[in-house]
């Protein structure tokens, strides 16, 4: 049985240490460590991706976006729980925390991310307000289809003075162009995510939830592509730039691009169970047999106390 | 109208294999973590009891 | 201190420390200036390069001190708590790293926040841990965490003191090929 101690730790022959000073002599060493990576390598910092951004640079993704939101077709109005209930939710088996939890942070993305802020807009220019009027009295089945129609004719459309012109045609847009130019310039002026997120509470937007799901999917997954950070390349332990990232994820990272997780609709679920049960492996490790002799087996530890087995080796040469 | 998103930055070259996609830096950490174990159990220590 | 400790496999853990002993003096500094400094100011962005380069520092000697720990066993002798505690720790740094990621306040933040949602939405805590949530994942990370880790810590250390390192496999036969092995 070779996990068995014998003797314990006291029961060897000592060496005089110093704990204090070791201490001191690796905060030196780190610190002196640390000093030279952030005086040679600095750190990367890509600013935040702004809907001003979006709406500046590729104004057919932020219109589509919108577009996405306004006929409830965008990734959160389709994700479930949290959220909604509009969704999956992501089950193994009979199991389903998503569901169970329920709706916590309720988000209809035309309402939260277009038709309220467009409406905390209108205080200060009055004359969308009828156009929001015209939306919000139509039936979904209009509203769908004006959405549809300018959706249909968006890749021939043009921008005029940053305004939206779509093409004349004997198809009905309703009041959707009107609210699309105002949501852009809306956008243009930057405070876009501050109209989307800082009006329920007298706190400031510290809780960005509701702005940070308005660029997630198309915009920021298309911004993270050219970073190569989407979730497909690893992105999760990455750092932008050239920088090393979270290498501590690696397993975590690792599962999402290997079946069954990768052509699972539940794949978070899937691999957040597989880290929790390896996990557990891990720290109960010393309680099951086979996996805690494999030091043993690996016999990396003869190396580590080489200097111990010599010793002990002249010690008992020299008692017989 | 149909322009695409500029990041402010290039990517760093990363190690595309198949599903594996690791970046340099990443692959320099971990390079170095098993260069600095295995040079810790190789060196002898100081003051140790190498003859 | 017995005489097999004699490798430089040791030092792992005390450089673990002493790479979060300089995480929370840079990380203090960067709170004291607020989140927004290291973006407008050199000096701020030096902070958070020290702060950065910690944390890579923390996590690299923590997984050596991990593998040390591992091909040792240093679990045996009723050392079982400690390796448990070990775990805790590197768990919980990763929560501490993750909400690290999210204080930034750029792309990268943003980006880790709407990727890591889906993990945290689908085990149904994404209502109470929210990781879009600037705020809650600001006061997580600058206080709550490192005050876990302290405590944490401190019983690791705590219980290495107590029942001291683990002591050599007593194999007396593998002690003398490798001893005879290395000469």
């Amino acid at each position: 049985m070779p996990a068995k101690i014998t003797k314990t730790n006291a029961d060897y022959p000592q060496t005089p240490y110093d704990l204090i000073r070791e201490m001191f002599i690796a905060l030196g060493v780190i610190g002196v460590l640390v000093l030279l990576c952030a005086a040679i390598f600095s750190t990367p910092d890509v600013p935040a991706l702004t809907a001003k951004q979006v709406a500046t640079q590729a104004p057919q993704l932020f219109i589509q976006t919108a577009l996405d939101d306004l006929s409830g077709q965008d990734a959160i109005s389709t994700y479930g729980p949290p959220y909604n209930t509009n969704g999956q939710a992501q089950t193994l088996g009979p199991i389903s925390p998503e569901a169970w939890a329920g709706v916590q942070i309720p988000i209809m993305s035309d309402e939260v991310e277009v038709l309220a802020p467009l409406r905390r807009y209108a205080v200060v220019n009055p004359s969308i307000t009828p156009t929001l009027n015209a939306w919000s009295s139509a039936s979904s089945k209009q509203q769908t289809a004006w959405v549809n129609n300018v959706e249909k004719y968006l890749d021939k459309a043009k921008l005029v003075n940053g305004s939206l012109v779509l093409p004349q045609t004997k198809l009905d847009y309703g009041p959707v162009p009107q609210i699309l130019n105002a949501y852009l310039r809306l956008a243009r002026s930057g405070i876009l995510e501050d109209t989307i997120d800082g009006s329920h509470s007298p706190m400031p937007a510290v809780n960005r939830t509701k702005s940070l799901l308005l660029l997630q999917d198309q915009p920021a997954g298309q911004y993270a592509q050219q970073l190569n950070m989407s979730g497909g390349q690893w992105g999760i332990i990455k750092e932008t730039g050239n920088y090393p990232g979270a290498v501590w994820l690696w397993f975590y990272t690792m599962l999402y691009q290997i079946p069954p997780y990768s052509n699972s609709s539940s794949a978070d679920l899937l691999v957040v169970s597989t880290i929790l049960v390896v996990t557990l492996i891990l720290v109960f490790l010393p309680f099951i047999p086979g996996l805690r002799a494999i030091p043993h087996a690996l016999k990396v530890y003869r190396l580590i106390w080489r200097n111990y087995y010599q010793y002990e080796r002249l010690h008992r040469r020299n008692n017989t | 109208m149909n322009t695409q998103l500029q990041p402010p930055i290039q990517p760093g070259w990363a190690w595309q294999y198949s599903w594996l996609d690791l970046s340099l830096a990443d692959i320099i950490v971990v390079l170095l973590m098993v260069f600095v174990f295995i040079i810790a159990l190789v060196l002898p220590f100081p003051g140790g009891h190498d003859r | 201190m017995p005489i097999y400790v004699n490798s430089y496999v040791y030092l792992f853990g005390i450089l673990t420390v002493t790479s979060f002993a300089w995480l929370i003096i840079t990380g203090t500094i960067l709170s004291i200036f607020g989140p927004d400094w290291w973006h407008v100011s050199a000096v701020g962005h030096f902070f958070n390069s020290l702060h950065f380069w910690s944390v890579q520092s923390f996590f690299f000697f923590m997984i050596l001190h991990l593998w040390a720990q591992f091909f040792m066993a240093s679990w045996r002798g009723g050392r079982h708590f400690t390796w448990i505690g070990g775990w805790l720790l590197f768990l919980v740094s990763i929560v501490a790293g993750l909400t690290g990621y999210l204080s930034q306040n750029n792309f990268d933040s943003q980006w880790i926040g709407v990727q890591g949602k889906d993990a945290i939405n689908s085990t149904g805590l994404g209502g109470f841990f929210n990781l879009l949530n600037f705020g809650q994942m600001y006061g997580l990370h600058i206080f709550v965490l490192p005050m876990v880790l302290i405590v944490l810590i401190a019983a690791h250390l705590f219980l290495v003191r107590k029942h001291g390192v683990v002591e050599p496999y007593e194999d007396a036969d593998g002690g003398e090929r490798s001893a005879s092995e290395n000469h």
